[in-house]
């Protein structure tokens, strides 16, 4: 988040009508192709981002079919990797602009995963965290 | 716009302007009743918000980690809105997938919830609301604690302030 200009920088993930939006302080790497982070890296939690996401459809990555890959910045030792197909851009939102979701809905999320939206051209951007979802895991 | 005016331009918006007024001689309450699968639920005017019709049911956004009553959140104006199942948290069967009309009351907060029909805006005569019991659930999981007689149907008048401190949404 910068601060200063009160703008937050967000990788936006689309693909199957799903648009998420990652704050790029919680991303320690992008990788276009998930092969090329090599065979050595084991992270403690991996997902799929297609999977977590309600009306999401994994297409199972078909063969041959080339899979990005949002290394997570490690907290306390634990690994994130989030892989997904769509197309992935970056953004710089207005934090003012963002709608936040109400407190009971942050209470219900076990573990919190989306935490606002955006709207931008094109429809809502969830902004969305992966943060409690690599330290607590999905309920 | 005082609130009863308010209301009826909003039932007017959702397409039901029906309004009857009991012939009554004491304190009355206005409830709005609509129909949740198969019952008849009121809804005191305190407690409402907004009806409308939902344009896309694809504007309600799903949620991952979330339990099933809530359904989603939609957004109403640039403010966020939970979507809540009524009829799960009520224990009424599910809710009609093809559901579109929406209310949105608010006491804590706002919260929506799809009907199947708006049905009336009725003035009830607080010595026609009859104390319900259920046996079958648990006292805090009990949230229509009144009934009404409606065009010979029985009409279950959600608790709000016991819905809002229950643990669905507290």
């Amino acid at each position: 988040m910068d601060e200063r200009s009160g703008m937050l920088d967000i990788f936006t993930i689309t693909g199957e009508g799903l648009r998420v939006g990652v704050d790029s302080a919680e991303i320690e790497r992008v990788a276009s192709d998930v092969s090329s982070l090599g065979g050595d890296r084991s992270p403690d939690r991996a997902y799929r981002l297609e999977e977590l996401l309600p009306g999401g459809r994994a297409n199972g990555g078909a063969a041959g079919a080339r899979v990005s890959a949002l290394v997570l910045k490690s907290e306390d030792g634990r690994n994130g990797l989030v892989t997904f197909d769509g197309v992935m851009d970056v953004m710089s939102i207005p934090i003012p602009r963002i709608m936040p979701v109400p407190d009971f809905v942050r209470r219900a999320q076990k573990p919190l995963f989306v935490w606002g939206f955006y709207a931008a051209a094109g429809g809502l951007i969830a902004l969305v965290t992966f943060h409690y979802l690599v330290m607590e895991g999905a309920a | 716009m005082g609130g009863k005016d308010r209301i009826e331009k909003l039932l007017k918006a959702a397409g039901s302007e029906k309004r009857t007024t009991a012939a009554t001689t004491g304190i009355t309450k206005e409830f709005l009743i609509v129909s949740v699968g198969e019952a008849l639920l009121g809804l005191h005017i305190e407690y409402l918000r907004e009806v409308f019709d939902l344009p896309d049911r694809g504007d309600v956004i799903p949620l991952p980690f979330v339990p099933p009553y809530l359904v989603g959140v939609i957004n109403v104006r640039g403010e966020i809105v939970p979507v809540l199942a009524l009829s799960d948290i009520l224990g009424l069967g599910e809710t009609p997938a093809g559901s579109l009309k929406m209310v949105i009351i608010d006491q804590k907060f706002k919260a929506a919830f799809p009907v199947r029909e708006i049905i009336d805006l009725k003035a009830i005569d607080v010595k026609e609301l009859r104390s319900v019991k259920d046996p079958t659930r648990k006292t805090e999981d009990h949230m229509l604690t009144q009934e009404f007689s409606y065009e010979g149907k029985t009409v279950g008048v959600i608790d709000v302030l016991k819905l809002y401190s229950s643990r669905f949404l507290a």
